[in-house]
């Protein structure tokens, strides 16, 4: 507990007063729930709940933070795979939830404007009869359109556009003192949200922050124009560096929307098989890579197909029983669980299904031996420890960087098995580090891990602003190295 | 959860997704196939699977025994079939589909095949 109990008693009345009497739990089944996430990292109780409605509210709640010195971390569902939402330091966990509206869609300059609880559900309910599209996680539905931005997120446009942070044309944000700053173009107009504009880009200010610089409660983010013809391919084979290299062509050629080069093992996994038993077995292919492409007319619809399969011949050579097919036609044979691949965002059930899932996933280098090497030594590392292969990657920004990550599901129930996926994550973080691969949505550990190891000018710059944007350190504090 | 008793390699995955799917939608399908006994050996290239039918039941393992039925077919015709880039027949004929053993069965794999997809 962080306060005496009158002080305790006084913030809960003064929460109350802002946002409501039904808005505000210190019951401990509520602390509880957000004291821990899916992942391993070790849980740690905050001593309120709230749940705003307004920006009003939320800056009313950050004066009495500051007041009190308590800390608060911005919350929507806690879905990040990272414990980033642990509230390390006790304090006020802000659920986000409730501020759920689209606010605008801007057909001309093609964005809407979010807050912080749009689902991604919600998003592609809301575009469903529109003419544009979103760029979708393979994450569930229910995740937070804003915190994946935020967060620098791998979608399935982002080798076209880059990671999500790369789409933010601007945002409202509470900073850790109370003001309400907007930043991008909507800073001049409040009706221009279409981009980041020449002027200086402070952005970066709040990216990847992980709720520690501000309380973004607005977000214009780019959408685009649906194309008429959309379609998804799968390749099974064997050459991990032919195809990797493949990939990487089909990456720079311009043509693609999405390329996932998969472990077998991950595809068993999103098809259901159950905890331990999604293993390469002898003879089968070992990867699978997806690919989807769209286009405006059947002709450069045919024109693309056509580059594709004589890239792939390339992989044939090599790999004699490489094959290529269609989503659409695994999906007959596999069900609705392999179609979801063309239906983005879906939840891999058998994921989540055993209380444990995590990843170290990080943004790297499209070096081929790099990969070639990155995937033998993690394979080694995962084996030893007794998981389960399951390798997800993907091309970034036309091939300009690659997400390079493990799919791994855990059982919580065992503390010692906890443990060691605790001493598999860092051993995958140690040696990917050396290779240049950065953990995104990165957890506390691997962030000091990373403080270590970095230029230090670069930590101190970083310790700097966050002093100066909150000189009380509240907002989500120990990440980052910051206490 | 609900507990899994199929295969766990990636083509028998499939193979059984299908068959338990079409049964489930088809009463006539699943009458046929529930009558059947015999083993059925599809050779892949990358690897033999055996579907075991028996009465009222079906497995599929990598266990070969018995082998009523031997089908040869390459992976990649074999997801053309899937696809509907070609059929059963246009592979037979083309000899991209080769019965090893049980010839006579024909027209029952291909009934179990073509339904499926
Ligand atoms: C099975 C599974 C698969 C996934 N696959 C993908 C994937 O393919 N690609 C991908 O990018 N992600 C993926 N994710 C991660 C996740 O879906 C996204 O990162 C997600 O959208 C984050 O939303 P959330 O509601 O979980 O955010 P939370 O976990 O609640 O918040 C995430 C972080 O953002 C901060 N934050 C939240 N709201 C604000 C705000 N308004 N202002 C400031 N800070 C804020 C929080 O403090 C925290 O640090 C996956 C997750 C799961 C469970």
């Amino acid at each position: 507990m962080l306060q005496q109990a009158e002080t305790h008693e006084e913030i809960l009345n003064k929460l109350r007063k802002i946002v409501g009497n039904e808005w505000v739990s210190d019951f401990p089944e509520e602390l509880l729930l957000y004291s821990y996430d899916m992942t391993e990292h070790p849980p740690s109780n905050p001593d309120f709940i709230v749940m705003p409605k307004s920006v009003e509210e939320i800056i009313e709640v950050v004066k009495l933070a500051n007041e009190y010195k308590i800390p608060i971390v911005p919350f929507v569902t806690g879905n990040n795979i990272g414990g980033l939402t642990i509230p390390l330091k006790g304090g006020i966990v802000l659920d986000l939830k409730r501020m759920d509206r689209i606010l605008h869609l801007n057909e001309d300059d093609m964005y809407i404007i979010i807050e912080p609880g749009v689902t991604f559900g919600h998003l592609k309910k809301f575009l469903k009869d529109t003419n544009f599209r979103y760029n979708y996680p393979n994450a569930p539905p229910f995740a937070s359109v804003m915190a994946n931005a935020l967060l620098s997120g791998l979608n399935n446009l982002s080798l076209r556009y880059g990671c999500m942070s790369e789409v933010i044309n601007g945002i409202e944000v509470v900073l850790p003192t109370g003001e309400l700053v907007k930043i991008g173009t909507c800073m001049c107009w409040d009706k221009h949200w279409w981009g980041r504009g020449p002027q200086p880009d402070l952005l970066g200010l709040f990216i990847n922050w992980q709720g520690m610089t501000g309380i973004v409660t607005k977000m214009a983010l780019q959408v685009w124009p649906k194309k008429p013809f959309r379609d998804w391919k799968f390749i099974l084979s064997n050459d991990l560096a032919k195809t990797y290299e493949i990939v990487r062509k089909l990456a720079r050629s311009d043509i693609m929307n999405d390329i996932l080069l998969m472990s077998v093992e991950t595809i068993k996994m999103v098809l259901g098989i159950p905890y331990g038993q999604a293993v390469h077995l002898e003879g089968e292919p070992h990867w699978a890579t997806t690919l989807d492409f769209s286009a405006n007319t059947k002709k450069e619809y045919e024109a693309k197909w056509e580059f594709i399969k004589d890239t792939f011949k390339e992989l044939k050579e090599v790999d004699p029983k490489a094959v290529l097919s269609s989503v659409q036609g695994a999906a007959k044979m596999y069900g609705q669980k392999f179609a979801e691949f063309t239906n983005l965002p879906f939840t891999i059930g058998s994921m989540l299904e055993y209380g444990g899932c995590t990843w170290v996933g990080t943004y790297m280098t499209t070096n081929i031996d790099t990969i070639v090497k990155g995937v033998k030594i993690a394979f080694d590392i995962i084996e030893k420890h007794g998981f389960e292969k399951c390798l997800y990657t993907r091309m970034m920004k036309g091939g300009h960087y690659f997400a390079f990550r493990f799919l791994l599901r855990f059982s919580k129930e065992e503390e010692e098995e906890v443990e060691r996926m605790r001493k598999l994550n860092k051993e995958l973080f140690e040696n990917l580090y050396e290779l240049g691969a950065f953990p995104y949505k990165t957890p506390a550990w691997a962030a000091e891990e990373i403080i270590k190891r970095c230029d230090p000018n670069w930590v101190n710059l970083m310790h700097k602003i966050k002093k100066t944007l909150d000189p009380n350190g509240i907002f989500n504090p120990g990440r980052w190295g910051v206490e | 959860m609900e507990k899994y008793e199929g295969p766990t390699d990636i083509f028998g995955i499939a193979i059984y997704s299908a068959l338990t799917r079409k049964m489930e939608e088809d009463p006539e399908y699943r009458a046929f196939i529930e009558n059947l006994n015999m083993n059925l050996i599809v050779e892949l290239d990358y690897y033999p699977l055996m579907i075991k039918f028996e009465k009222d039941k079906f497995t599929i393992t990598r266990d070969i025994e018995d082998p009523t039925v031997i089908v040869k077919i390459n992976t990649q015709d074999f997801l053309d079939i899937v696809d509907g880039k070609s059929s059963i027949i246009r592979k037979f004929l083309g000899r991209k589909m080769k019965f090893k053993k049980g010839i006579t069965k024909l027209f029952k794999v291909y009934k179990i095949f073509s339904k499926m997809m």
